[in-house]
């Protein structure tokens, strides 16, 4: 019976975690449609989607990609994936890259991402990183139609104290072309 | 996928080097409005403008909040108006004139381009009635723009409509001495004019166009002097074909923006997306400014040996930049020198850096002329004629667009300073040297044929 997963890995970065968990799901027959990963401050995190046409479970999923790494070194956990394959966005919603930098102080994801949230903006992708100069994060959120751009700009810099954060939204689109040879707009 | 420094690095060019787009210009076809019964004929150009431009304004200024890229100026570029009329004389023309500006106001946009003739081989006599009524008509009107092409690269150079268009030069400055002549700043006189371009005063719909389009000029000068300035506190050490390459990236990242927004605009409007004129606009603010360009790249005094080179470098460089971030290139595309527009060149030739001489100079290696240059308002017509034959020999022989925007101050001498306001600026008044009595070389009239297309050297 075919399965589909969603795998993800944690571990102490090493050279070759990917190699010895992808080698794992060659033998059990998968094939991946998907990965995205990153290391982050010495530790490597993995997620992946899979496919598999022979009755692999879940659970023989996850063993043998543990068993890819030293005893305890690898955290794994395997979802089946079911119904839509993407993530319920409503119909229309724009793309926009949000960032936000300033001093560095606690709370300061949570006080966007729980907007955001409040907003029914999905988040597709999320890095921050603090360092010597102040703190940075960078969304990519999935807005859905109706609110103006500057008033979701606006309501996400009155989250703080004027001044504190510098807050940019813009269009996907404004990256990809600026950034991307073969962008081709598609209205 | 997105990377890190891909958003940062576009990022800084709205934080640091306010990237916006200079216009958006719908072009309008109004041939179809073509009535012998003149006030029947307005009244069809004004429902068309209103027809087909009516939600332009709110369509930018929504594509403006989506991506948060200013859009400075809106426009309209209409057919040629002197196709229109073909027996209504002067009078029709200022009737159309004044609808085109009412219009215009109607549907909110900054200027409306048009009031245009092609003389460069001869004129009819509607072409003869539009020159003619040019001085009237912007005088009367606060919006409308005037674009006489009097010379091509195929058919040479109309000596007889530039000594037309001087008088009407003159006419116009004397028409709006109040205010410092400013109806001149409204007419460009052109060699090898573009029919796609969306900056004014010349812009006009070509008939090889649609019925319908939206033209789009990137933004101005700034976002690429500061990207000399970031190269040069990066690498002082960096040469002139770093800089060339710094200026041709961000060239293309200017046009993709451009082209992102005409698009999304023209498909509001239901209409065809034309071109993006990649020209860099300066305004008078500080930091928006070709001559600052120029001083970035190490040219001091601007008017000083180099100058011309430099511009030529700058000019090259956003094209190629340009052209490789977009197959829909057109209108004017080069760096424009408009005087009284740009505070860096206007300080130029306050202090007597920048000569007319030079300017001309420079204009045969970058779009677009001899560009919101104040002279004498005793200036006579012969000198001016001769200096728009001069201008526009450099765009015949190159085959490139050359303009000529003059404007002769009333009761203004060389050296004291004409004030335009807004983003028509100030500057001080150029000294011209006049052609002499007796001189009749451009007042012998008839044509100067067109320029031999081999043995280039």
């Amino acid at each position: 019976m075919p399965a589909d997963f969603v795998l993800t890995v944690m571990s102490r970065d090493r050279v070759g975690i990917v190699a010895g968990l992808t080698e794992a799901i060659v033998e059990l027959g998968g094939n991946i449609d998907a990965i995205s990963q990153t290391v982050m401050k010495g530790y490597f995190t993995i997620i992946v989607t899979v496919q598999f046409a022979n009755g692999v479970t879940a659970d023989e999923l996850a063993s043998a990609v543990r068993h890819s790494g030293a005893s305890g070194e690898l955290e794994v956990s395997v979802k089946e994936r079911r119904g839509a394959k993407t993530a319920p966005v409503p119909a229309g919603a724009d793309r926009f890259i949000l960032t936000i930098s300033g001093p560095d102080r606690p709370g300061i994801i949570h006080r966007i991402t729980s907007y955001l949230a409040s907003r029914g903006i999905n988040i597709e992708d999320l890095y921050a990183y603090s360092e010597s100069e102040g703190f940075i994060l960078m969304a990519q959120l999935e807005v859905p139609p109706g609110p103006e751009v500057e008033r979701l700009q606006m309501d996400v810099e009155g989250l703080w104290p004027a001044g504190r954060m510098q807050v940019t939204l813009q269009h996907e689109n404004i990256f990809l072309a600026t950034n991307h040879v073969d962008f081709r707009q598609d209205l | 996928m997105l990377r890190t420094e891909d958003i940062m690095s576009t990022l800084r060019m709205f934080q640091e080097e306010h990237l916006d787009v200079r216009t958006v210009t719908l072009g309008i076809n109004l041939l179809d409005c073509i009535d012998p019964d003149v006030s029947q004929l307005c009244r069809k150009v004004e429902l068309k403008i209103r027809r087909r431009a009516g939600s332009m304004v709110r369509d930018c200024e929504e594509v403006s909040a989506r991506y948060g890229i200013p859009v400075v100026n809106k426009r309209l570029a209409v057919s040629p108006v002197s196709a229109l009329s073909a027996g209504g004389g002067e009078e029709a023309f200022f009737r159309i004139a004044q609808s085109l500006n009412r219009a215009a106001e109607e549907v909110g946009v900054d200027l409306v381009g048009g009031f245009t003739a092609l003389v460069q081989k001869g004129m009819t006599p509607a072409e003869r009635a539009l020159i003619r009524s040019v001085p009237r008509a912007l005088s009367r009107t606060d919006r409308l723009c005037c674009g006489i092409n009097v010379a091509s690269t195929a058919a040479g150079i109309n000596v007889d409509a530039i000594n037309l268009a001087a008088e009407v030069i003159l006419e116009t400055a004397d028409r709006t001495a109040d205010r410092g002549g400013f109806g001149a700043a409204k007419m460009t006189v052109f060699a090898n004019i573009p029919e796609d371009n969306p900056f004014m005063a010349g812009a006009y719909l070509g008939y090889g166009e649609a019925d319908c389009v939206v033209n789009i000029g990137v933004s101005g000068p700034g976002v690429v002097k500061r990207a000399i300035e970031r190269l040069l506190e990066q690498d002082e050490e960096a040469d002139l074909g770093d800089i060339a390459e710094q200026i041709k990236k961000t060239s293309f990242r200017v046009t993709r923006v451009g082209e992102l927004i005409g698009r999304d605009v023209a498909a509001r409007l239901g209409v065809e997306f034309g071109i993006v004129d990649l020209s860099l606009a300066p305004t008078p603010r500080v930091g928006d400014s070709v001559g600052e360009i120029l001083h970035a790249m190490g040219v001091t005094r601007l008017g000083s040996p180099g100058s011309t080179a430099a511009v030529a470098l700058l000019n090259d460089a956003v094209k190629k930049g340009g052209v490789f971030a977009s197959s829909s290139v057109g209108g004017l595309s080069g760096a424009f020198i408009p005087v009284s527009e740009d505070s860096a060149l206007g300080d130029a030739v306050q202090a007597g850096d920048l000569t007319l001489e030079k300017l001309e100079a420079m204009t045969s290696v970058c779009s677009v002329g001899l560009d919101m240059v104040a002279v004498p308002g005793d200036t006579d017509a012969a000198t001016i004629a001769a200096l728009i034959a001069d201008e526009m020999s450099i765009g015949v022989v190159n085959r490139k667009t050359t303009s000529v925007r003059i404007i002769p101050v009333p009761g203004k001498k060389a050296g004291e300073v004409a004030v335009f306001g807004g983003l028509f600026g100030r500057s001080a008044i150029l000294p011209i040297r006049p052609v002499g009595e007796g001189a009749s070389f451009v007042q012998r009239g008839g044509r100067i044929p067109a320029p031999i297309q081999a043995l280039n050297n």
